[in-house]
Parts: C-alpha cells; sequence; structure tokens
C-alpha cells in the first residue's frame, strides 16, 4: 500500500478520542473505570523523564535500536527508484510489536497492575507481550484463535518458553477477532489489576493513540536516518504492509513526521 | 418528549411495580429464526414483567460463552435487525394470538444500531412497540452528545450499566442522565460466569441500595435460580435472568409450557 505525503490532520486524536469520524470508546461500562484511569493517566506517565528515560534506554539496550535504514540496490532498480529498506525485523523477538509492549508494560507497571492481558493474532505481538512480561516479572497470558494456534505453532511455543499463558480463543471465527473479544472478557473478569496490552488498532481510545506514540520512534529513526544518507528526512512513498496488525499508527505518525510524540 | 416518556411501557410498569420485578432475556431467532415471537409470547404468558430480547452481533464482549453461542446461532439462522422488527410488527396487535402488552427492551451492541441508522433504528423501535434498548457498549457521553434527542424523541429509553467499579460519582451522574431503571451489573464479570450470591456482591447490592438513586434498579449477570433472583430483589426493585433461560430453552424447549416452568422456578 502506498500513502503520499500530503498534507494530513485526520491522525491526530481529538479530545474524545475520534479521529475524523472514527474513533471512540466502544466499550462495555464495565471496562470504562479502566480505560478511563489509562486515559487520565497516559499522556502524564509518558511526559514524566524517569518514564522517557527507561523507555528510551530499553529501546537501546533491549530491543537494539535504532534498527539501521538499508538501501536496496537491487530492489531500487527493478521498480525503478531509490528504496530503502527499514529493518524492523532486527528488533528482539523480530517485529516492530516490542516497541509497543516495552511502553506499555511500563504504564502498566506506573498504573500498579500486576498481570497482563493480550491478544495476538499471527503471534508476533504476543512473543512481544510475552517478552516484556519476563522482562519485567509480571503474569502474562496471550489469547490466540485457535486456528491461529496451529497455523502459527513456534510462536506458540516461544510464548510459552517465555513463562506466558497461551489460550486458544475457540469463538466465533477462531482467529484475531475473537481473540480481541476474548481478552476483553478476559479483562472484565479481572479489572483492578489487569492492564491489557492492545497491540491492534481496535482498541477504545486512548491506545490507538498511544500506541502510535510508542510507535513513532520507527518515523523518528527514519527522518534522521534518511537525511544523513541523502540530505532530504521525508521519503516520498511509505510503502508497507496492513494486515490486522499495528502497522497503520506507524504510518499516520510516518506521514505527520513534523510531530515528535515520544 | 415528557409526553412520549409517560407513556412509555416501562416507566408505566415502574409507577405501579417496584419489587421483584423479573426481567427475561432470550436471543431474537434462537434457537429457531422463527422462534422469537412465540417466545416473547411466551414469556408474557408466563407472567414475566419485562423482556429483553437480544439483538444477535458477531462480538458481543460483554457476553459468556452461553449468550455468545446463542448470538452465532440466531446470526447462522439468518437473524438481522431488518428480520428482528418485521417479526415484531404484528406483535402488539395482536393478529397472532394475545396482543404482546409486556413492556419490551431490545438488548445488543452499538455496531449494528449504527449500520442501521440510530435514528431508523428508533423509528422502527417506536413502530413496532420496543420501549427501550440496552446497548453496553455504547459510551454515555456519546450517547448525551449525538442520540439523546433522537431516542427522546421517538420515546426511546436508554437503560445504563453500573458496576462494582463504577466510582460513586458516575454513578450519580448515570443515575440523573437515566430514565427507566439502572442494570446493575452484579460483579466483575460477563453474563453467565458466576454462580450465587457472594458476601462481596451483597456488600455491593447494599451500597447501590443506600444511595438512594432516582432510578429504581434491576440486578443482572449471574441470576441463575430462585435463590439468587430472591437475594437481589431483597436489594434492589427486581432482577434479569439471561444465560440460564437460554441454557433452559437449549434444554427443555421453547414451548409455553417449558417457559412457565422456567418462570415458576425463579419466582418460585
Amino acid at each position: 500500500m502506498q500513502t503520499t505525503l500530503e498534507p494530513q490532520t485526520s491522525f491526530e486524536v481529538s479530545d474524545k478520542g475520534f479521529y475524523g469520524h472514527f474513533g471512540g470508546a466502544f466499550i462495555p461500562e464495565m471496562l470504562y473505570p479502566n480505560v478511563e484511569e489509562l486515559r487520565q493517566n497516559y499522556l502524564n506517565i509518558i511526559a514524566d523523564p524517569a518514564f522517557q528515560a527507561e523507555f528510551w534506554q530499553l529501546l537501546d539496550d533491549y530491543v537494539g535500536r535504532p534498527t539501521p535504514l538499508f538501501l536496496a540496490k537491487r530492489l531500487s532498480e527493478k521498480v525503478g527508484g531509490t528504496v530503502y529498506l527499514k529493518r524492523e525485523d532486527l528488533c528482539h523477538t523480530g517485529a516492530h510489536k516490542i516497541n509497543n509492549t516495552i511502553g506499555q508494560i511500563l504504564v502498566a507497571q506506573r498504573l500498579g497492575k500486576k498481570r497482563i492481558v493480550a491478544e495476538t493474532g499471527a503471534g508476533q505481538h504476543g512473543v512481544a507481550t510475552a517478552t516484556v512480561c519476563a522482562l519485567m516479572g509480571l503474569e502474562c497470558i496471550v489469547y490466540m484463535g485457535s486456528i491461529d494456534m496451529e497455523r502459527q505453532k513456534p510462536n506458540v511455543d516461544r510464548m510459552r518458553m517465555l513463562g506466558a499463558t497461551v489460550v486458544p480463543a475457540t469463538s466465533g471465527s477462531q482467529t484475531l477477532k475473537d481473540a480481541t473479544n476474548e481478552a476483553m472478557r478476559h479483562w472484565i473478569n479481572n479489572p483492578v489489576d489487569t492492564h491489557y496490552i492492545i497491540g491492534s488498532v481496535v482498541g477504545p481510545h486512548p491506545y490507538p493513540d498511544m500506541v502510535a506514540r510508542f510507535q513513532s520512534v520507527i518515523s523518528e529513526e527514519v527522518k534522521k536516518q534518511l537525511f544523513a544518507k541523502t540530505g532530504n528526512e521525508n521519503p516520498d512513498y511509505v510503502v508497507a504492509c496492513v494486515g490486522g496488525a499495528a502497522m497503520p499508527p506507524e504510518l499516520f505518525t510516518i506521514t505527520s513526521m513534523n510531530h515528535r510524540y515520544v | 418528549m415528557t409526553q412520549e416518556v409517560t407513556q412509555n411501557r416501562i416507566t408505566d410498569l415502574f409507577t405501579h411495580k417496584s419489587e421483584r420485578l423479573l426481567n427475561v432475556y432470550f436471543t431474537a431467532g434462537f434457537p429457531n429464526l422463527t422462534d422469537t415471537v412465540p417466545i416473547l409470547s411466551g414469556l408474557q404468558a408466563a407472567g414475566v414483567d419485562i423482556v429483553e430480547i437480544g439483538m444477535p452481533y458477531s462480538d458481543p464482549v460483554a457476553d459468556g460463552e452461553t449468550i455468545q453461542q446463542s448470538n452465532d446461532k440466531a446470526l447462522d439462522n439468518g437473524m438481522s435487525l431488518k428480520t428482528l422488527f418485521a417479526q415484531l410488527a404484528d406483535c402488539r396487535k395482536g393478529t397472532d394470538g394475545d396482543p404482546v402488552t409486556v413492556p419490551i427492551l431490545l438488548m445488543g451492541y452499538i455496531n449494528p444500531v449504527l449500520q442501521f441508522g440510530v435514528e431508523n433504528f428508533c423509528q422502527k423501535c417506536q413502530e413496532v412497540g420496543v420501549d427501550g434498548v440496552i446497548l453496553p457498549d455504547l459510551p454515555l457521553d456519546l450517547f448525551l452528545d449525538e442520540y439523546a434527542p433522537i431516542f427522546n424523541e421517538y420515546g426511546i429509553l436508554n437503560v445504563n450499566l453500573i458496576t462494582p467499579q463504577t466510582s460513586e460519582e458516575r454513578i450519580r451522574f448515570i443515575d440523573k442522565e437515566s430514565d427507566g431503571f439502572i442494570y446493575m451489573v452484579s460483579s466483575a464479570s460477563i453474563t453467565g460466569s458466576v454462580k450465587g450470591v457472594s458476601d462481596t456482591m451483597q456488600a455491593y447490592f447494599e451500597r447501590i441500595e443506600a444511595m438512594n438513586l432516582r432510578n429504581p434498579r434491576l440486578i443482572g449477570f449471574g441470576i441463575n435460580n430462585h435463590d439468587t433472583f430472591d437475594k437481589a430483589s431483597q436489594h434492589a426493585n427486581g432482577a434479569i435472568v439471561g444465560s440460564a433461560f437460554i441454557r433452559h430453552l437449549t434444554e427443555k424447549g421453547t414451548s409455553a409450557e417449558s417457559i412457565r416452568a422456567f418462570v415458576q422456578t425463579i419466582r418460585a
């Protein structure tokens, strides 16, 4: 998918949690206190210098940032342009997901939460969540569609090796959507001591904004690296895959490169 | 608006009855597509005070397994809002047996309602004689900002939920902004997932009772037999039974006799 760098504004979340027509916080009243607690605190927590120091140090020393920006010469020749690859696959655990889970587990700790619940599709977000839970010594429960569990067994094994409890979501289509429903239900049943680390762009406000802030590190690095290599910090095009997962918020923050979030 | 609301069957009900009210939930189009109106009539004949009809949805996050499965089955059967309104179209007229006079609530999630169109939905509710709705994932603030005038215009009540985690300040706000009754979720849970009334639940019931809210209260989630109905009714105006009735329909069938037997065991 391509997105041009035309000026956009709708990626900026409104004070009520909307992006233009979309967004909001359509959650059952049972989750209102949890989401409200998060909404009232996340900006202050993220802005706290102690949080910033811990977040950036973990990204450097644990995740392995910055990830390289690689000039793919042969691909450039083939497509007729200059193509750089931002190597998020070189992050610890093999995906950009960990940028977000590091940020969220630090938020969860500051909210006094003792347990983490998460949903996962292919398993990358689940692995990234299980990893940060192991790092911080928090209990971790990951819901995964039972069909996805069969398809992505190595990731299931990896989460379990990291100490997470992986629970099959057997309702509905038994894939990511249903894993998300089950994780929500788990949160309803455990509202006080549990934080839900959402990895996909499906959650209520402030999740999409929070995830976008934690992932904006990617676009920050791209700007600096591209400037060093080409003298221009803005690419003409940004190409990324859009699945069920957390890629869109990064795209939005890349297209809003003038904003420094975290 | 005021006049419409005073004609509402739910507000009317609470003006002449305030104790041991029984609200029974079932999913539209379950177990078979055409079971909706016969079950509704059966519940009325069995003497329940309010009937809550579930609008099936693929992602009912506040519901446990029993109601999830009934939703899936109903969707497989082809149930939709359009079909539901068509089924309910004549129930108040009594062209097909006794007219239905019991207050009717529709319970479900906001997504299908938004797809249907909120105004269209309220208009249809009024046309077929639905008195109110329960939409757990419709945020109250958004309702007040965007939809309250539409609901008022068609005389449709929006029933709000409170839970043991709801702050006193928010309960006061919800009480101020609610008409009809307040739906007290009995514990931190999804539907059908608790057994019995614990001391914690009892304490929560007493705490809310002592707040002297302006709205009547019905307690739901985990009310599944005479004992839980009785305990809930001691601290509220009545209770709501859902999953237990769905299980009964599955195990004992949908006949009027079966429904009557179920209601009798709850009320005893």
